[in-house]
């Protein structure tokens, strides 16, 4: 995370696309019904829930990072006690990989089941 | 407990003498007109010459005996004890984020370097006009809420985010500063400023908690610059500063 601008951004436009879904959801299900065979041949309507779960991994990602360098560092975790104060760097780090991993995962997987 | 007597709790700490830091109480006639904290502190010191806190000016100029005061951050010399006191019962303790190096005294190194940091002084390379760089009244308008600050950390210790990285994000004190210089005509590094305030910590920290707003004795509002902050550095950099750096 370098520029504070980008992910400003990032957690803003997303937000907006949010709503603008669920608006969009909304209004197909009040015109068309949201059926399995509805959900499955719309392509407009695949593609941008693709896009929502990649942003809302985005998303999440960017809140629990900033959760991560608030709460998991070494002057928070030094209260506790000196031993995890230092190792709040590598206690981060995984922190942060779990998520990425978890997801990169579950990402894939909704994307999978939404094109496949 | 008898009306006419106060309770007043304080935090202890020696480290020369004490393990862990303590609460100690004490009980004090209640004065007969109102006082103020510090003037508290100084009947306090009557009794016990051992505790320790900082003064200077006792009128709310310098700064010196910001603490925490039933909870809130204030400055001891301007706060009337009636205005604190909750059921005649008053507990202080130095301001909170900060290392304690006795009693109500803190270690103000950190928030000085936040401050050291935004390079509070103006940057213009131009000739220097024989008396003085004028400014516009308009100009000079905009720096009115800005530069009132005393540096007494009241907010920048009542936010959470400069608690948790205190290194990182600058505080509440130092971004009102740093707008102040950024928001002046006669400063023409704005750019540089904007660039050394970009990163995710610095000011994309402040969540708009408003504490410091909440708390600031002189009834300034960091969040307010630290809002317009984020504004600058969100536009277009080009935007912002003309040929002859007079700021759009």
């Amino acid at each position: 995370m370098k520029s504070g601008r980008l992910t400003w951004y990032l957690q803003r436009y997303s937000a907006i696309y949010f709503i603008s879904f669920l608006v969009y959801l909304e209004y197909t299900f009040w015109t068309s019904g949201i059926t399995f065979q509805f959900l499955s041949s719309n392509n407009l309507f695949k593609a941008s829930l693709s896009i929502f779960i990649l942003l809302a991994c985005i998303h999440a990602y960017i809140g629990l990072w900033t959760v991560g360098t608030d709460y998991l560092t070494k002057r928070t975790l030094g209260f506790i006690s000196s031993g995890l104060g230092a190792s709040a760097n590598t206690l981060r780090k995984i922190y942060e990989y779990i998520f990425i991993l978890l997801g990169a995962l579950i990402a894939a997987l909704y994307i999978l089941i939404i094109w496949f | 407990m008898a009306t006419n007597i106060l309770e007043v709790n304080m935090y202890r700490y020696n480290p020369e003498e004490d393990k862990f830091p303590y609460i100690k109480q004490y009980q004090i006639e209640k004065p007969a007109k109102d006082i103020m904290v510090l003037d508290l502190l100084h009947l306090l010191k009557e009794q016990d010459e051992s505790i320790s806190y900082r003064r200077s000016c006792r009128e709310g100029v310098c700064g010196s005996d910001g603490m925490n005061i039933n909870g809130k951050n204030g400055l001891a010399c301007i706060t009337p004890i009636s205005s604190v006191l909750k059921k005649n019962k008053i507990e202080l303790r130095p301001l909170p984020g900060l290392p304690v190096i006795r009693d109500l005294v803190v270690d103000m190194t950190e928030f000085y370097a936040q401050y050291e940091k935004i390079k509070p002084f103006l940057q213009n390379s131009t000739t220097a006009p024989e008396q003085e760089r004028l400014q516009s009244p308009e100009d000079r308008d905009k720096l009115d809420g800005l530069y009132e600050c005393i540096l007494c950390a009241c907010c920048s210790t009542s936010c959470p985010s400069f608690w948790w990285n205190p290194d990182k994000f600058l505080g509440p004190a130092a971004l009102l500063q740093a707008y102040r210089f950024l928001a002046d005509t006669r400063d023409l590094k704005t750019n540089e400023r904007l660039e050394d305030l970009s990163d995710p910590f610095s000011v994309y920290r402040c969540h708009g908690i408003m504490n410091c707003v909440n708390v600031c004795p002189k009834g300034l509002n960091p969040n307010k610059a630290i809002g317009k902050i984020k504004t600058m550095l969100l536009k277009d950099k080009k935007e912002i500063i003309t040929t002859d750096g007079a700021m759009n």
